[in-house]
């Protein structure tokens, strides 16, 4: 009888309840409360039956309980709605490019898609107008629909019926659709719009993943940019304590908690399917790519970037030199990384003292989505391996001058990235017995005494470009083969539409003698080569990629 | 005694918190009888006003719980005030002072 009293008070109270994660402790804590009340009046004598029924109206009427505190988490939970959106606003992007990747080429010329390859995102200055356009644009963006949605429309569904929640946040699709329109050629502009596998029909799965997760992320520097501007407007008029108020609350909505989750694995379902596609034209997986799974997820190349946006940051402070094109790259690596490091503080104070302090708390969906995705980021490129074996004696002259320049930096940073620690770029000139190499940094290095390359003399001069041999003069290099180089092709099976990507030199020799030859992997792309007037010496400069440092060695010609 | 929401709104934050502060860490019904015995049964929290407003301290950061045994052996969520809702006690209790005090003249005027 005790029980099914207590089993029907609690079961009237929990028929009131809406969806909150504290519902079950509600729930528990009124089942002691009544036994509390219950032993009370036990020891004051009273029988068993009137005991019961006064500890029942000491708890009170159960809806008002359910009402009392459905009202209350309501109030707790504002701000839920908007995570949805988010939430929302992020899946419905992958879908919107589908459709557009499905639409005939006719239509698709409607959209701004085909001028945007046509923007070189590799000039840092459109980069950075791209970013200054990019971000204000999109949090007006955000701004607006939040207001529009949030606060005027779907508001007003949800508090009328609760059950087509979902409908209206689908409602929002078609808004968003119209918002990536706009938002597609800011955000893509500054995004690598040339890679191979974005916006390729012929893989529309690895292209959806990709432009997904490029979206994602720039989707995070938006969203901070948002909440960068709702802080400040927040400390402008004094409410600052407001932001801070709901921060551990729960989201509601079950239906939606597999996700964050279910994101890492389709994250780890994507990095393997990557790692087991024909790797940059070549017609088999690569085996530089599959072998660096391991250092990929144990040890992410980004993370090296965020090291080396630093690095980048003294070095040009130190050397007083211009921004290199690779710190701006860093600077969204390293945001990411922040982000990513800020989400992770987040779960583990969650963990810390739900498990050990034992306290209320609600764990941090927006943390635990904001960290898949970002984490997702560092996890994104497998690093392809770049082996050389020479044939003649080189000096690695580019990483003498960097380990000079940056000390102990430089011995840090090196185990970080595929580059090993490099962080600038170069161009090589000759002058009859004098080498210069350029760097980036705005310093031009004057080998007057090759014999003694370590006394090279540092100069500050303006780079006044001299002959260099590159292979723009036309991929077999007749300037070069005049001279007597001589390159043998890549390998690799190079689809005609990529022909405007210089291809590898696969091996390299000089009358007769082989300089060089590659490892099988994708390697060091060959840039331009100057030499000296006898012909003894000669500089080579090694292209990583667009975004990657270059490096230069000196090449011993001397008898060949 | 009952009092409407609007005089209620605020206060029973500070009751709550200063019960906590004065008598340590406590469980719901423990809280309940409290804030009852102190207030001379003025105060009479009902179960459906105070284990949301504990939650919502607890989001807040102005009280803690955990789980402990009680005295009857029985496992009770225990809550205590932090750090932060003694501060928060603090300067609430002041603003109160000052609000009695303007209230006091107020209603003695209207009088």
């Amino acid at each position: 009888m005790k029980q099914s009293a207590k089993e029907q008070f609690l079961y009237s109270v929990t028929e009131g309840l809406e969806n909150f994660d504290y519902n079950e402790r509600l729930k528990e804590e009124l089942a002691d409360h009544f036994d509390d009340a219950l032993y009370d009046r036990h020891i004051k004598g009273i029988n068993e039956q009137q005991a019961e029924k006064e500890a029942l109206t000491s708890l009170g009427d159960p809806n008002h309980i359910a009402n009392n505190y459905n009202i209350t988490m309501k109030k707790l939970q504002k701000p839920t709605f908007y995570r949805e959106l988010f939430l929302i606003w992020i899946v419905s992007f992958p879908l919107y490019l589908f459709l557009l990747i499905m639409l005939p080429t006719s239509i698709q010329n409607f959209f701004a898609l085909n001028g945007l390859l046509s923007f070189d995102s590799s000039i840092p200055y459109n980069q950075i107008i791209a970013f200054a356009l990019a971000i204000p644009i999109a949090c007006i963006v955000c701004f607006l629909f939040y207001i529009l949605t949030l606060k005027n429309i779907y508001q007003d569904i949800i508090e009328s019926k609760r059950r087509y929640r979902i409908f209206a946040l689908l409602l929002s699709i078609p808004f968003l659709f119209i918002v990536y329109s706009i938002l597609l050629p800011i955000v893509l502009s500054f995004t690598e719009a040339t890679n191979s596998t974005f916006l390729d029909p012929e893989h529309p799965l690895l292209s959806l993943a990709t432009t997904a997760l490029y979206f994602l992320y720039r989707c995070i520097i938006v969203f901070i940019g948002y909440i960068a501007i709702r802080i400040s407007l927040a400390f402008f008029q004094k409410k600052e304590q407001q932001l801070f108020q709901n921060k551990n609350i729960h989201m509601p909505n079950k239906q939606i908690r597999w996700f964050p989750f279910s994101m890492l694995c389709l994250v780890l379902l994507y990095l393997l399917y990557w790692i087991t596609q024909p790797f940059f034209g070549s017609p088999t997986p690569s085996p530089s790519a599959t072998s660096t799974i391991l250092r990929v997820l144990f040890f992410p190349f980004q993370i090296g970037n965020f090291f080396l946006f630093f690095l980048n940051i003294v070095s040009t402070i130190l050397l007083r030199g211009f921004f290199s094109i690779l710190t701006i790259q860093y600077i969204v690596f390293t945001i990411v990384f922040g982000v990513c490091i800020v989400s992770l503080w987040h779960i583990s104070r969650y963990i810390y003292e739900k498990f050990v302090q034992k306290k209320l708390r609600s764990f941090p969906y927006l943390a635990a989505i904001v960290f898949t995705y970002t984490i997702a980021m560092l996890f994104f490129s497998p690093i392809p391996k770049r082996s050389f074996e020479w044939h003649v004696p080189v000096v690695p002259i580019a990483t003498i001058i960097e380990k000079q320049q940056l000390g102990p930096a430089y011995h840090f940073s090196k185990f970080l990235n595929a580059d090993e620690g490099h962080a600038f770029h170069y161009t090589i000139a000759s002058d009859g017995d004098q080498l210069f190499i350029n760097q980036n940094s705005g310093n031009r290095f004057i080998l007057s005494d090759i014999e003694s390359i370590k006394k090279y003399r540092l100069t500050k001069q303006k780079d006044e470009s001299t002959e260099q041999i590159s292979w723009s003069d036309g991929y077999y290099g007749n300037t070069l083969a005049t001279l007597g180089f001589k390159c043998d092709l890549s390998q690799y099976d190079l689809p005609e539409n990529i022909d405007e990507i210089p291809k590898s030199c696969n091996s390299l020799t000089y009358n007769g003698h082989t300089i060089y030859t590659e490892g099988e992997d994708f390697s060091w792309q060959l840039g331009p080569i100057v030499l000296t007037k006898d012909k003894q010496w000669a500089l080579f400069q090694m292209i990583g990629g667009a975004y990657d440092p270059s490096t230069v060695f000196l090449v011993d010609l001397r008898g060949l | 005694m009952q009092f409407s929401k609007e005089v209620m709104k605020g206060v029973a934050e500070i009751i709550v918190l200063q019960t906590l502060e004065q008598n340590g860490e406590s469980y719901g019904y423990q809280l309940i009888k409290s804030i009852s015995h102190s207030s001379k049964n003025i105060f009479e929290f009902q179960e459906g006003t105070l284990y949301p407003l504990l939650y919502r301290l607890e989001a807040k950061g102005l009280i803690s719980s955990a789980k402990k045994t009680a005295p009857n052996k029985k496992e009770r969520r225990y809550y205590s005030i932090t750090p932060t809702g003694k501060r928060a006690l603090k300067q609430r209790t002041a603003e109160l002072g000052s609000l009695v005090k303007g209230l006091k003249h107020v209603l003695s005027f209207s009088l």
